[in-house]
């Protein structure tokens, strides 16, 4: 009886994944029931350790600069989306149709279990297809900072893929060398193993030929990838540049190393973005 | 082997290990101890050998159940079998070689932890890389994955020490009658 119920695990073990579906439904009811014990260790962790990031001032002065971040992540997407309704407006013009634009609708939702093995990253939260929560639906923590996509949805919960996982893949990005501005120089980042995002930056030059944009350690790096990242999740905080190298191969290109602003990995809890473009602008690189 | 003191012990386990994993990791690097490899050692030194060897299959294919694998290609995987193969190894690795040492002594389940977490890890990175040698969309790095997992391996191996206490204290419970300490004054 063991031997064959071993041989059988090999073989599986063996399969090509796109054979496998079926072992994610085997899947949930072990997470369900399994997940749910990691939380009042989570809540312990959480209080003895609290995630970098969380701030060491009282609730109200914390509050208070979450509400001031989000209003401007608001303001810049406000005027990102200017920006692309200007250009949807020139596209129409020329006859090209174009999705409606709808509203988005956010809920809060735990953060309720994580990956067995430290080399995946992933979060399973609490939040659905009944809540309307699909693959690609963008998942966002501490008011403003992107944490990542849906990877795949049940009827209760998803898993969330963060940003910085190696798997997660490249994401643009843009430096906001200004932070009023949207107009900044742009990045293709690319997560590393320890947890950051690294990337060339985009060499803008004056008429003059001198350097356009001085990067420095501090400046917020916010989403701008149309092509991969729904609209309603441009201009999203990324993270902060941590460091500014020079690229290894040409001493006039310059790389980032941009640190998220909270530690992704220890989230409790975090903010499902619902629209339904999600699923239609979703994609990897 | 007691079913109910295992369930319950691997239900706390597994709480430790999902629960404790990241504070507990070394760095910015997936270098974690491992509750469930531990509980995995202590049971595969005291079990007899059919029931310590199912106790491995099993803690190792729920291991693999919860591990969510992103997919290059989008999506989610969940591969059932490296771990169950990994710890089923195992356990018959230190089923091998538990006669030879000092059973009640914590260093003896470090070291059984090591070796053990070691052989265990390369079963499932072996397994892995065959995926990835016919074009599975696993994002993988065998080489640092390996390293990674020898690490963790050995970081199990320290944290096995103070667990082993409580453990080797509720042996009996798990129905291991062999594993009953004898009190000092105590007649052989």
């Amino acid at each position: 009886m063991m031997a064959l119920v071993a041989v059988t695990l090999l073989i599986i073990g063996l399969v090509p994944v796109r054979y496998l579906g079926w072992v994610l439904w085997v899947r949930e009811p072990v997470a369900r029931v399994m997940t749910p014990l990691s939380a009042p260790v989570l809540s312990f962790v959480a209080w003895i350790a609290p995630p970098e990031g969380a701030s060491a001032s009282s609730e109200a002065v914390a509050a208070l600069e979450q509400n001031a971040a989000q209003l401007e992540q608001l303001y810049l997407s406000e005027k990102f989306e200017n920006q692309r309704l200007r250009a949807q407006i020139v596209q129409l013009q020329r006859g090209i149709a174009l999705n409606p634009q709808l509203p988005v609708t956010q809920f809060a939702a735990p953060v309720i279990g994580r990956s067995s093995n430290p080399s995946s990253s992933m979060l399973e939260v609490r939040g659905g297809r009944t809540r309307g929560v699909t693959p690609n639906t963008v998942a966002v923590v501490a008011g403003v900072q992107l944490l990542g996509r849906v990877q795949r949805a049940t009827d209760s919960t998803c898993l969330v893929l963060p940003i910085n996982d190696p798997a997660a893949g490249q994401i643009g990005g843009m430096i906001a060398v200004d932070e009023r501005s949207i107009d900044g120089p742009a990045t293709l980042l690319t997560p590393t193993a320890d947890g950051t995002l690294r990337g060339d930056v985009e060499d803008r030059r004056n008429a003059d030929g001198n350097p356009r944009d001085t990067i420095r350690p501090g400046m917020t790096v916010r989403l701008r990838d149309e092509n991969y990242w729904p609209a309603n999740a441009q201009m999203f905080v990324l993270g902060t540049v941590e460091r500014v190298e020079t690229a290894p191969d040409s001493a006039l290109r310059k790389v980032v190393i941009v640190r998220p602003t909270v530690d992704l990995r220890r989230v409790s809890e975090v903010v499902l973005r619902i629209t339904d473009q999600d699923a239609q602008a979703g994609g990897t690189r | 082997m007691n079913p109910i003191a295992f369930v319950l012990a691997v239900l706390v386990f597994f709480a430790f290990e999902l629960g404790f994993q990241d504070v507990l990791q070394l760095g910015p690097r997936p270098i974690a101890p491992s509750f469930v490899l531990m509980l995995a050692v202590f049971i595969a030194m005291w079990a007899k050998p059919v029931p310590a060897l199912w106790a491995g299959l099993i803690l190792g294919a729920l291991i693999d159940l919860t591990w969510t694998i992103p997919r290059t290609d989008g999506g989610v995987a969940t591969i059932l079998g490296p771990h169950a193969m990994g710890y089923m190894l195992m356990t018959w690795l230190v089923l091998n070689i538990r006669g030879m040492v000092i059973k009640r002594n914590p260093l003896t389940m470090a070291f059984l932890t090591l070796i053990g977490g070691i052989v265990a890890q390369i079963v499932v990175v072996a397994m892995l890389t065959i995926r990835s040698l016919y074009g599975d969309p696993i994002p993988w790095d065998a080489t640092a994955e390996l390293l990674n997992r020898v690490l963790s391996a050995g970081y199990s191996a320290l944290v096995a020490v103070p667990i082993s206490l409580p453990l080797f204290a509720l042996a009996g419970l798990f129905g291991f009658h062999h594993a009953h300490v004898r009190r000092p004054g105590q007649r052989r």
